[in-house]
């Protein structure tokens, strides 16, 4: 299994464009990071607060909805988040059409 | 203790003023017995051996002593306990010996005239008769080689014999042995302390109620610490944070993250795959369609492997699976399965690795989890992809089970029939066409058909029939299952025939077509005419073929050898063949009849193996001889289909329509050829 997750990360790190990989548990501190040290803290806290956000209006809205994706797609980059139970996968991508940035 | 009471009664009948004297007695045999111990305390025994014997009167010594004896020993000890190892107690040994020795002395005189006597004799008579004549032998010996007894006339060396290698004695010593001592010491028992108390289910229901809170104070304390943007719990949390990283659920995250990836940095490949509609048409090349390169599907593992099966998923239209091994007889390798799927070209969903080359796979149309697999050594196999990391077959041929001794060329999974059993069919080289029954924990075979040389029927003659035994059987290549009697099926074989055969009738053809000249590659009955079915060859062709008529009723040459052909799933005249020379051909009858809508150079400098259409989206595949599987979006003039009735009120399926499409076009043809 270990093993198995670890290739995956390192294919997902070495496709075109991704910028970082971040992976933050519950209670958003990062628990392994491709990024430097002040971007994944600030990534990682700002994001599982802005999750958790959005958990808790989705569940607002209705009882047994919860989210299973998020994409947001800025004019930089596009953040792309896996909230999960116990932890949250946060991808930086530049999406492919501009690759100046 | 049933041994005291005796030993009392025996004591009872000394007289009482001998005490002292039998005390003595009893200590002179307990001296007697304890003989060796004492040995061992020379100064207590000197101790005792001091007491000076008590002076008698005569009226005392006058005094009769009655002595008894009985058979208790009176030194044997009467509470004699042991740790009983079966029991795991201590017990009381009751059976205590009685036996006691005062004296023991084993004789060495025997009687004259017993045997032992002269056997004794007799061993030393022997003994010095020996001897003498060893000594005898020395003395001529001696006299040999000096002429004369060098002792002679000096008595006294004479009767000292000298010491040499016949002749000498051994000495010994005994010495002490050292007496065996052992010391011991006693200690202190540990001291204990015996402490208790009584509980009630309140007491532990409220000792684990403030472990809780105090477990809950902790978690919040560390929330606010988290919130405060602490550097530190980086490294902190890593040691018991391990366990989400690798849990299925991050494997879960990191699939679908990854898919989403490929899609971003992949975008325009992904809209032209969705949305993208080409209208193109080319009329002065002959191209009235075109086809649009999309993905090429390969990894590391499969390159320099060929491509020898695609089959797409029956139930999910995005997931295929790709069998590789090699063509060639001198350069066999292991065989790899991969399934991909287009919603991440870049990396196979799962892969299984096989001892020989794959030749062949199918899905199983209802189970889609099912994929059946033939190999170059002649096994066949049966996957289950949901079983994950498992890379082991659930079900596998083997020498025991009849497996092929041929390569399998084609394998092909049958509808269930009544009693719900999973069975495939498979064809090899080696002649035979053969089902294979799924049972609870082995593949059962059953011979279908032994597809036996056919020897043109003008020229066989009765002086051949005996030559025709030699033949042996025909390899077959493909077959193929008519969509309508399914009973009905079609086996093309290496000598270029093409047999129509029913699994009821097994060990006979009901017709053989024959038009090929080199091996048939291909053979595929029409989707929605249950007559019509076309092949491909070696020799560079394809041909349509009506089920009646024995001839071809078209024939395509397209100058090199054809590898594969497919039917589209959505118009009853469309068809795609791939060539040796790497070109893609998709045909139209109904708007062409002669010649292709489109060619195109699907691989670049590789030979095309093999094609097939996606049953929902407008996309073929291509797979080539380096491992790649080549994706292609059909552009609109080539996807027509399937008919749809014009009128409202017209009551025909697009089923009959496409059939009626194909009656028109067979129509046509007739009229020409005849």
């Amino acid at each position: 299994m270990s093993q198995k997750v670890e290739e995956t990360l390192n294919r997902i790190n070495t496709h075109k464009g991704v910028k970082g990989i971040i992976i933050v548990n519950s209670r958003g501190i990062a628990i392994r990071s491709t990024m430097s040290q002040n971007e994944t803290i600030e990534y990682g806290s700002l994001i599982t607060q802005f999750t958790s956000k959005a958990q808790a209006t989705i569940k607002a809205l209705h009882q047994e909805e919860d989210i299973s994706f998020i994409r947001i797609r800025s004019k930089k980059h596009e953040i792309m988040i896996a909230p999960e139970k116990e932890f949250s996968l946060i991808v930086l991508q530049n999406p492919s059409n501009d690759e100046t940035n | 203790m049933p041994t005291k009471a005796p030993l009392k009664v025996g004591k009872k009948k000394v007289k009482l003023a001998d005490k002292k004297k039998r005390a003595i007695v009893e200590e002179q045999e307990s001296e007697n017995l304890e003989d060796d111990a004492d040995l061992l305390n020379m100064d207590q025994n000197n101790a005792m051996g001091g007491i000076d014997q008590e002076q008698l009167t005569a009226e005392e010594k006058e005094d009769q002593v009655i002595k008894t004896l009985n058979s208790n020993n009176p030194q044997a000890p009467h509470n004699l306990t042991k740790f009983s190892y079966k029991d795991r107690m201590f017990k009381t040994d009751d059976m205590v010996e009685q036996m006691v020795f005062h004296f023991q002395f084993d004789g060495d005189i025997i009687l004259k005239d017993s045997d032992e006597a002269h056997d004794q004799e007799e061993f030393w008579d022997n003994k010095k008769r020996t001897n003498q004549g060893l000594l005898d032998k020395i003395n001529v010996a001696i006299k040999e080689e000096f002429g004369k007894d060098p002792l002679e006339g000096n008595e006294k060396a004479q009767k000292k014999s000298l010491r040499n290698q016949f002749n000498f004695q051994e000495r010994a010593a005994q010495t002490f042995n050292l007496p065996l001592r052992e010391k011991g010491i006693k200690t202190d028992p540990p001291q204990c302390s015996v402490f208790s108390l009584e509980t009630t289910q309140w007491m532990i229901f409220d000792a684990y109620l403030t472990n809780w809170e105090e477990i809950q104070r902790a978690d919040f304390e560390e929330q606010q610490k988290g919130k405060s943007k602490d550097k530190k719990p980086v490294q902190q949390q890593q040691q018991h944070a391990e366990d989400p990283l690798y849990s299925t659920s991050m494997k879960r995250a990191l699939k679908i993250m990854e898919r989403m990836i490929v899609q971003n940095a992949d975008e325009e490949k992904f809209e032209d795959y969705k949305y993208y509609e080409d209208t193109t048409e080319d009329p002065e090349s002959h191209n009235y369609g075109s086809v649009l390169p999309l993905w090429r599907f390969s990894t590391e593992k499969s390159r320099r492997k060929h491509v020898t099966s695609i089959c797409w998923n029956p139930r999910y239209k995005d997931i295929f699976a790709v069998g590789y091994g090699s063509y060639d007889f001198l350069k066999q390798n292991t065989g790899l399965i991969c399934c991909y799927t287009i919603k991440n070209p870049t990396w196979p969903e799962y892969s299984y690795t096989t001892e020989s080359g794959v030749m062949c796979l199918d899905y199983h149309p209802k189970y889609p989890a099912l994929l059946a697999v033939g190999c170059y050594d002649g096994t066949v196999m049966v996957f289950d992809i949901r079983l994950k990391g498992n890379n082991k077959p659930i079900y596998q041929s083997t020498v025991r089970t009849n497996k092929h001794t041929d390569p399998v060329w084609q394998v092909r999974w049958q509808a269930e029939d009544a009693t719900k059993q999973l069975s495939f069919y498979s064809i090899s080289s080696d002649g035979r066409v053969t089902s294979w029954n799924l049972m609870k924990n082995k593949l059962e075979p059953e011979e279908v058909i032994k597809l036996k040389l056919v020897i043109d029927q003008d020229k066989e003659l009765v002086e051949n029939k005996k030559e025709a035994f030699l033949y042996g059987l025909a390899g077959g290549m493909c077959f193929d299952f008519n969509k309508f009697n399914d009973h009905l099926f079609l086996v093309g074989t290496e000598e270029g025939k093409i047999h129509l055969c029913s699994k009821a009738y097994s060990g006979q053809y009901l017709e053989t077509y024959e038009g090929h000249y080199l091996a048939v590659y291909a053979v595929k009955w029409n989707h929605f005419h249950p007559r019509v079915f076309i092949s491909c060859s070696a020799d560079w062709t394809i041909k349509m073929w009506d089920q009646q008529i024995k001839r071809p009723i078209m024939t395509f040459d397209l100058g090199c050898a054809v590898g594969d052909i497919e039917w589209a799933p959505y118009s009853s005249t469309v068809f795609a063949a791939v060539t040796s020379a790497g070109n893609l051909y998709v045909y139209d009858l109904k708007q062409e009849k002669h010649h292709h809508l489109c060619e195109h150079p699907a691989m670049k400098k590789a030979k095309a193996l093999h094609v097939s259409f996606n049953w929902e989206d407008p996309i073929i595949l291509v797979g080539d001889e380096r491992g790649g599987v080549n994706s292609f979006k059909l552009s609109k003039s080539l996807t027509k289909g399937p008919l749809q009735p014009a009128k409202e009120d017209d009551k025909s399926t697009p089923q009959q329509l496409e059939q009626k499409k194909m009656e028109d076009f067979l129509n046509a043809q007739d009229k020409e050829v005849y």
